[in-house]
């Protein structure tokens, strides 16, 4: 078994006096592909922004490559490489394409590596290149999710957190940045993925935690969970 | 005719003054929405930082700038940290009653020292004399200073990495912490710019005109105007449209008394903000 590069200890946390995250614990290990599966309202996004940061846990431990990161703020985290990229984006509006990805290669961590990552980003993504002059707020759904995968990649993430990829995009382009980040996985980035596509996470993902109700009820190797008949009837509508 | 034509040209010096201060304000708004009312109190410092250091050096008052505008960062700093840190996130009523504190402080204090008699910096440039009118160089030489801050400025946001991360925090804050940006550390620095924009901009005005300590209250609000003419937190357009208002103010200065023309200046604000809600310069997209 590889090493744990993110870990949750019995998260809690919440919104002003709503509890969302009843004490999560998960593992992430490094070079792997884990997934967040669960209803809407499950907690799936607290869950990414109380591990970052964004929203402060109540109680419980992160832990960052065994470093207790818990009450960094978001920016902290980031220079080491703890990276989100958010739902719905989050583009920089007035910013081109080209300076959203600078950005991402703001921190001290990320600096060094700017070119190499940006050759990946447009290689990965060519259309990038071609509207490298645009706003970003000009660029089609798609484009602007690419945008978002590319100024994660640029932050050199040693965890990729990404939350809804696929929303709101054609099934084509689902497909196809799906295929980006098995590329991804085969460099040896660290993803965990929280996704409304519940067969595509499942298909592509090697660990599955199934968020319920701020808890996590099920976990396992991806391939065991799909085949758990509650799995198949909750989410998987068979 | 001639002499209006002199007197729009003279309108238009002072208008880049106008606009070198909106820049101030119009940065801060634009970067963590907060309406800073120490606007012309900092303006007033700026007046009297230039009279007491031009009084020490007696050399040439636009290179005064310089030292004018480090000062100005470092009060916008130590400002920052005592009055606006605390209410960035706070609802816009509680920076606007933090500011205005601190403005009331230094009005107080400033009277208190230099009373509210006139001052004035008594340093001028040779004008030029175009037929029977005489430019001043003062006012020449106080438009170029401020339209190369604001050229500085605007390359400073374009192109430093600082400066990105100032236009990141602007357009959004989140965002931006996830890239490794401390926003806080941001905002100190678009503060401490904004206060040295607004000492500059008094500074400036310092070499065309006597001046009291309750002088910034005028040109605050003519910066009020000028940033709600170019649209909220775009300073380049605060540029523009400050030069666009002294052109204004030389065009009708000749047939009116000069006690018409704020009210001239505050109709304009109504009617640009009933036409062009979001500045004359915001294209309309969503």
């Amino acid at each position: 078994m590889s090493d744990v590069a993110l870990e949750l200890q019995n998260i809690e946390s919440g919104y002003g006096e709503v509890q969302v995250l009843w004490g999560i614990t998960l593992k992430v290990r490094g070079g792997q592909l884990t997934t967040i599966i669960g209803a809407n309202g499950a907690g799936k996004t607290t869950a990414l922004r109380t591990t970052m940061g964004s929203v402060r846990p109540w109680s419980g431990r992160v832990l960052l490559n065994g470093e207790d990161v818990t009450k960094l703020p978001p920016h902290a985290k980031a220079g080491r490489g703890l990276v989100l990229v958010p739902e719905g984006r989050q583009l920089f509006p007035d910013m081109t394409v080209a300076e959203n990805l600078e950005m991402g290669a703001y921190s001290h961590r990320a600096r060094p590596r700017q070119k190499q990552n940006l050759e990946r980003v447009y290689q990965a993504f060519p259309r990038l290149q071609e509207r490298s002059r645009q706003k970003s707020s000009t660029l089609s759904g798609g484009e602007q999710q690419m945008v978002a995968l590319g100024r994660g990649l640029m932050q050199e993430p040693a965890v990729l957190m990404i939350d809804e990829l696929s929303l709101g995009l054609a099934p084509v382009l689902a497909q196809q940045l799906f295929l980006t980040l098995k590329t991804l996985k085969e460099q040896g980035i660290t993803i965990v993925l929280v996704e409304q596509n519940v067969h595509l996470a499942l298909a592509v993902s090697d660990y599955t935690y199934v968020l319920a109700e701020g808890r996590v009820p099920i976990e396992g190797e991806s391939q065991k969970v799909a085949g758990m008949d509650e799995v198949r009837r909750a989410y998987l509508g068979l | 005719m001639s002499g209006i034509f002199a007197s729009m040209i003279d309108g238009l010096l002072i208008g880049s003054v106008y606009g070198l201060a909106a820049m101030g304000l119009s940065l801060i708004w634009g970067v963590m929405d907060v309406i800073n009312l120490t606007h012309g109190a900092m303006i007033a410092l700026g007046m009297f930082g230039m009279y007491l250091l031009f009084n020490a050096t007696a050399i040439n008052a636009y290179l005064l700038l310089a030292p004018m505008i480090a000062g100005g960062l470092i009060l916008g700093v130590i400002i920052y940290w005592l009055a606006v840190n605390w209410v960035v996130d706070r609802p816009i009523l509680m920076s606007l009653l933090s500011t205005f504190a601190v403005n009331m402080m230094v009005i107080g204090i400033g009277t208190a020292i230099w009373s509210t008699s006139p001052y004035n910096v008594d340093f001028s440039v040779p004008g030029i004399t175009v037929g029977e009118y005489t430019f001043t160089g003062n006012h020449m030489f106080a438009a170029l200073s401020a339209v190369l801050i604001a050229l500085l400025l605007e390359m400073f946001l374009r192109r430093t990495r600082t400066g990105k991360a100032i236009r990141a925090v602007a357009d959004n804050r989140d965002a931006a912490e996830l890239m490794g940006i401390s926003s806080t550390r941001v905002l100190m620095v678009a503060f401490a710019i904004g206060i040295a924009l607004a000492v500059a901009s008094g500074a400036l005005v310092s070499t065309l005109f006597p001046f009291t300590i309750l002088s910034g209250a005028g040109y605050q609000l003519k910066s009020f105007v000028v940033t709600v003419l170019a649209g909220l937190g775009k300073p380049f357009g605060a540029l523009v449209a400050g030069v666009l208002l002294g052109l204004l103010e030389g065009a009708v200065s000749p047939f009116i008394a000069i006690s018409w023309i704020p009210l001239i200046e505050f109709g304009l604000f109504v009617l640009v903000l009933i036409v062009f809600p979001r500045g004359i310069f915001s294209r309309a997209t969503a």
